[in-house]
């Protein structure tokens, strides 16, 4: 066993490398270091465009389905609302009711103007 | 000892520091890794810790600290190796004197920095490649462990910090690696001998 220590030291004994071979390589391993930093540097921002991109097209995406699901809303909507207003504000009720009853009002004699109209031809 | 993740990590940044503390704890055990590992010339030897060394900064990114750090860049360092073997072996064997001749000046040709017994030179030489051929054989850990001990002469708690085990872990490793390589030196003399 003592001979095979013996042969294994003399054998696994290695001489460094000399200082400018050593410089040598630390030189050109700094050098690739330091490209490798820079090319990896401009990736960080990447997963918080990636986020944003990603949440602007969830809040679109959104936005889009909120305005499909209330499109036959509209005049209803607005009645509805109308209707709900008195207790709030008596006084808004009464020139958008009137101005309602106005509009309503216009309508219906227009009808009765088109049948006598009918009528005459008949 | 260092703490590899946060080194790497630190490595990430940018920290200059961080990459001198790198740099020098594992080129020069790269190149033992590599003089152990290969019959390389000295050239070819600088040329793999090098490449080692520049493939390791490249992919720095991947090292996610599952093994350690000496391990990721032996196995970088053993493809280098490979390589360099390949590249050698594509190499003419031998040149005419005219053609080295007109390469380079004679002068660098010859390069006697001391004198020594060929013979002697042969022997160990021989013995030292049988050992690089057994120790290839082993697995890993135990080439490694032997390496430690008798390469880098290590104590056994250097060793265990090294390995980042136990101390009666690494004696443990430390008694079955030597009984491989005591086996395997021994079938590997008897077939050389027949």
């Amino acid at each position: 066993m003592m001979d095979d220590d013996r042969m294994l030291r003399e054998s696994l004994q290695v001489k460094p490398l000399s200082a400018a071979a050593l410089s040598r390589i630390r030189a050109v391993t700094e050098s690739e270091w330091r490209a490798n930093l820079v090319e990896r540097r401009p990736r960080r921002w990447l997963p918080y465009a990636a986020a944003a991109i990603l949440l602007a097209l969830m809040s679109a995406g959104g936005l889009f389905l909120a305005g499909v699901g209330r499109e036959d809303l509209g005049e209803p909507a607005a009645r509805e609302s109308a209707e709900a207003t008195p207790s709030a504000s008596p006084a808004r009720w009464a020139s958008s009711t009137g101005a309602y009853a106005c509009s309503s009002a216009s309508a219906s004699s227009a009808a009765r103007a088109r049948n006598a109209a009918a009528a005459s031809v008949g | 000892m260092l703490d590899e993740r946060d080194l790497v990590s630190r490595m990430r940044r940018g920290d200059q520091r961080a990459f001198d503390e790198f740099f020098g704890a594992y080129a020069p055990r790269l190149n033992s890794f590599v003089v152990r590992r290969s019959s390389l010339d000295a050239g070819a030897i600088e040329d793999v810790v090098q490449m080692t060394m520049i493939n390791a900064m490249r992919n720095l990114g991947s090292y996610r600290g599952g093994a350690a750090l000496f391990t990721w860049l032996c196995k970088i360092c053993r493809n280098q190796i490979a390589d360099a073997g390949r590249n050698a072996a594509r190499q003419p064997k031998a040149q005419s004197l005219e053609v080295l001749a007109t390469e380079r000046p004679l002068a660098t040709v010859v390069e006697l920095t001391d004198y020594r017994d060929p013979l002697d030179e042969c022997d160990q030489d021989s013995a030292r490649g049988e050992v690089r051929r057994v120790l290839n054989s082993l697995p890993g850990h135990y080439a490694r462990i032997l390496e430690l001990r008798f390469g880098d002469e290590l104590s056994g708690r250097e060793i265990a910090c090294t390995l980042q085990m136990s101390e009666d872990a690494a004696e443990s490793l430390l008694a079955r690696a030597r009984q491989a390589f005591k086996s395997a030196w021994t079938v590997s003399l008897q077939e050389s001998a027949s």
